[in-house]
């Protein structure tokens, strides 16, 4: 078991998030709480991305939702590892519904980031690919480098999914940069958005 | 995927598996709802832990114990959708690796408390496979006598963290419930484990 490693991971997360973020508002994004929602938002905020600010383990059936609901628009769910393990039964749920437009990414830093940087379990044995996998979901993956990342990127945007892709991070202190605070602020610019004058009526 | 009713014959019995792992000088945590039912059904005493609620959170729950007494045997003994409501769980149990645990999943890919409606065992979901993945490499799936002798020693007495996931027939059964009393329930188990003491 090792909780050094990640600090030398040679992904950085807020790289990963630029790449990941479509500021043309296509793709609809869901962020999980703490270190995600920083990425994106220093990415490009915009009403294309619903950031959840609590709800830990909530990010992945809120995508789900989100993709059923909306079966013509791609989804992606950006999330971290800690939030991810506190769902991680939500994957069971992702395959047997098997949205073909729901795609999930998973930001490994092996840590607990909002609360100090603490171990998470994938720093010792856990493997979100492998459980997800076994779980049901048809398209899996593990990313640890630049190159895998550039051939998961179309899998990731385009293919039928449900797709689940780890990316594995440095562990790093970054600055925070934070979206709005106000969830219904949040919820309202995301369903204008996605939904026009009818979405907030 | 989809839902298969084939749950309906499986020939394992829930009620013999119980009965089979019922042993006294082991320390048993039963899951909510037909698993408790079993054990009670198999010989009730103060070496079962009955959950009556907590869906979720009986793994977690023989974790502590496990880690508390690393000179008994623990075993979990719970059903598929107590265990897909505490998946997670067993990422703890893996890092933690304590050698005295072992996890049975009574698996009949039902929610038989409210009505026996599919789980998601029931579509394709491999709790064991998810136990390897999360880093628990004694896991596996058990559907038929043979294998459950074979499985049985790896439940008792073998080096943990195990988990076996053991496929049993969905039947509706007598429901046959211990005492409803929790503070009764942990008083007796506190004391047949740490004598006077533990309760005082």
């Amino acid at each position: 078991m090792s909780t050094e490693r990640a600090e030398s991971y040679p992904l950085h997360r807020r790289e990963v998030a630029q790449r990941l973020n479509d500021t043309s508002g296509d793709t609809l994004i869901v962020t999980g709480l703490g270190s995600t929602n920083w990425d994106f938002t220093a990415a490009g905020d915009g009403p294309h991305i619903f950031p959840l600010w609590g709800a830990m383990g909530g990010a992945i059936p809120m995508g789900l939702g989100l993709a059923l609901a909306q079966p013509d628009r791609r989804v992606l769910v950006c999330t971290g590892d800690g939030e991810a393990l506190m769902g991680i039964g939500s994957l069971a749920t992702v395959a047997v519904r098997a949205p073909r437009n729901l795609a999930i990414c998973v930001f490994d830093n092996e840590r607990y980031g909002e609360t100090g940087m603490q171990a998470t379990a994938t720093a010792h044995t856990a493997d979100l690919a492998a459980t997800a996998a076994a779980l049901g979901i048809p398209v899996t993956g593990t990313i640890r480098d630049e190159a895998e990342l550039d051939a998961a990127l179309p899998t990731i945007r385009e293919s039928d999914g449900p797709v689940f892709q780890v990316i594995k991070v440095m562990a790093e202190r970054l600055d925070f940069v934070l979206p709005a605070r106000d969830g219904v602020h949040l919820k309202n610019r995301f369903r204008l958005a996605l939904l026009g004058d009818a979405g907030v009526s | 995927m989809a839902e298969s009713g084939r749950a309906e014959s499986y020939p394992l019995r829930r009620r013999d598996v119980a009965a089979r792992l019922n042993d006294r000088s082991l320390l048993i945590i039963t899951g909510p709802g037909a698993v408790t039912w079993d054990f009670t059904a198999a010989g009730d005493g103060p070496h079962l832990f009955p959950f009556w609620n907590a869906l979720g959170g009986a793994v977690a729950s023989g974790l502590g114990l496990a880690l508390a007494r690393p000179d008994r045997r623990v075993l979990v003994a719970l059903g598929d959708g107590d265990m897909l409501m505490g998946l997670g769980s067993l990422a703890t149990v893996a890092a933690a690796g304590p050698k005295n645990l072992a996890v049975a999943v009574f698996d009949n890919e039902r929610y038989g408390e409210t009505g026996m409606q599919a789980t998601h065992t029931a579509f394709g979901a491999d709790i064991a496979g998810a136990a390897r993945g999360l880093g628990i490499p004694c896991a596996g799936t058990v559907t038929d006598e043979a294998e459950f002798e074979a499985a049985l020693p790896l439940l008792t007495q073998a080096e943990g963290p195990v988990v076996q996931v053991i496929k049993v027939r969905a039947e509706p059964l007598a429901f046959v419930t211990p005492a409803r009393d929790g503070g009764y329930l942990k008083d007796r188990f506190r004391l047949a484990l740490l004598g006077p003491d533990g309760v005082s």
